[in-house]
């Protein structure tokens, strides 16, 4: 029996979801990857794909690397497509937004849902260190005055 | 009476994802609202990984349970807890059994409580999966295996 295939399925559900498919069909993408933007000073990423072992790693090194070289000072993740928040994603948004944080870079959660929301409270998850906003223009809105707020500290005076 | 509707192999990282869409799909076609079926698919991701990260490979059973057919007969004894709900009516609800033959949970106690983890996660997982559904069994020796057995009922 093929890994991944379930094996007593009952499901001949029209509403089956491409994941469902692919995933009873064992089949992974190749080599995923989880596409990174910049807008102003910030970076904007949106997982839409259950992220594995392999692929998370490759995302933390892929967000590092972009702040290094764009210099970005704030990171947007977008979890609006994820429908299982569990703790293993829990713990790498988290270490994400350490690193991020060791970069002077702050992080910012968008789009956690009603249902995701629930679940992680009873469930007892915790974003430690991590701001969680509702939509996207929440989630510029705070990085942008949090920018203010940290070049009104360092560069008070040079500000027009 | 339980009637197996799923079953899935876990072998790798991958499965998971397969356990977890299954148990997901299986939940809204029962008529569980997205919150439970976000509580399901959440508790059955965990268990699926706790057998990756753990035993290394197990299966995943996804089943349909019903409270009024448990009574007296079942030769598995599975749902004699429902009689605790005290209701006289049928209830529907999905269960779901995660088995291995792992290395086996040392301290059950231990690894129920918050915080605790031998495997380098957040240490909630058993914890949580148990506050997410409204039954929770584990039964595991070491050495031998671990299963755990959890079942969301449907509100009526």
């Amino acid at each position: 029996m093929k890994s991944g295939s379930v094996l007593a399925a009952g499901s001949e559900h029209a509403e089956e979801t491409k994941r469902t498919r692919m995933a009873e069909k064992g089949e992974r993408p190749a080599s995923e990857r989880i596409p990174i933007l910049q807008i102003e000073d910030f970076l904007l990423t949106s997982i839409q794909v259950p992220l594995h072992d392999r692929l998370a790693l490759q995302f933390q090194r892929d967000i590092l690397q972009t702040i290094e070289r764009t210099r970005a000072k704030g990171l947007l993740i977008d979890i609006t497509a994820i429908d299982v928040v569990d703790s293993f994603i829990t713990r790498i948004l988290v270490e994400i937004a350490k690193m991020a944080s060791l970069m002077g870079v702050k992080t910012v959660i968008v789009g956690l849902r009603p249902e995701i929301s629930i679940t992680l409270v009873e469930f007892g998850v915790e974003f430690n260190g991590i701001e969680t906003v509702l939509n996207l223009e929440k989630g510029l809105e705070m990085l942008r005055a949090w920018k203010k707020g940290d070049y009104g500290e360092n560069y008070g005076e040079n500000r027009d | 009476m339980v009637k197996i509707m799923v079953k899935i192999e876990i072998k790798e990282e991958y499965d998971i994802v397969t356990a977890r869409v299954a148990a997901k799909e299986e939940a809204k076609k029962l008529g569980f609202g997205i919150v439970d079926q976000t509580r399901i698919a959440t508790a059955v991701s965990e268990l699926a990984r706790n057998i990756v990260d753990y035993a290394g490979e197990g299966v995943i059973e996804i089943n349909i349970v019903r409270t009024e057919a448990v009574e007296g007969g079942s030769s598995s004894g599975k749902g004699s807890r429902s009689e605790r709900h005290g209701e006289a009516e049928e209830r529907l609800g999905l269960e779901i059994i995660a088995a291995d033959n792992g290395p086996g949970i040392e301290d059950i106690e231990k690894a129920l409580e918050d915080g605790y983890s031998t495997g380098g996660g957040l240490g909630i997982g058993l914890g949580g999966v148990r506050r997410l559904m409204d039954e929770f069994e584990i039964q595991s020796n070491v050495g031998e295996g671990t299963k755990v057995r959890v079942v969301k009922w449907k509100r009526i």
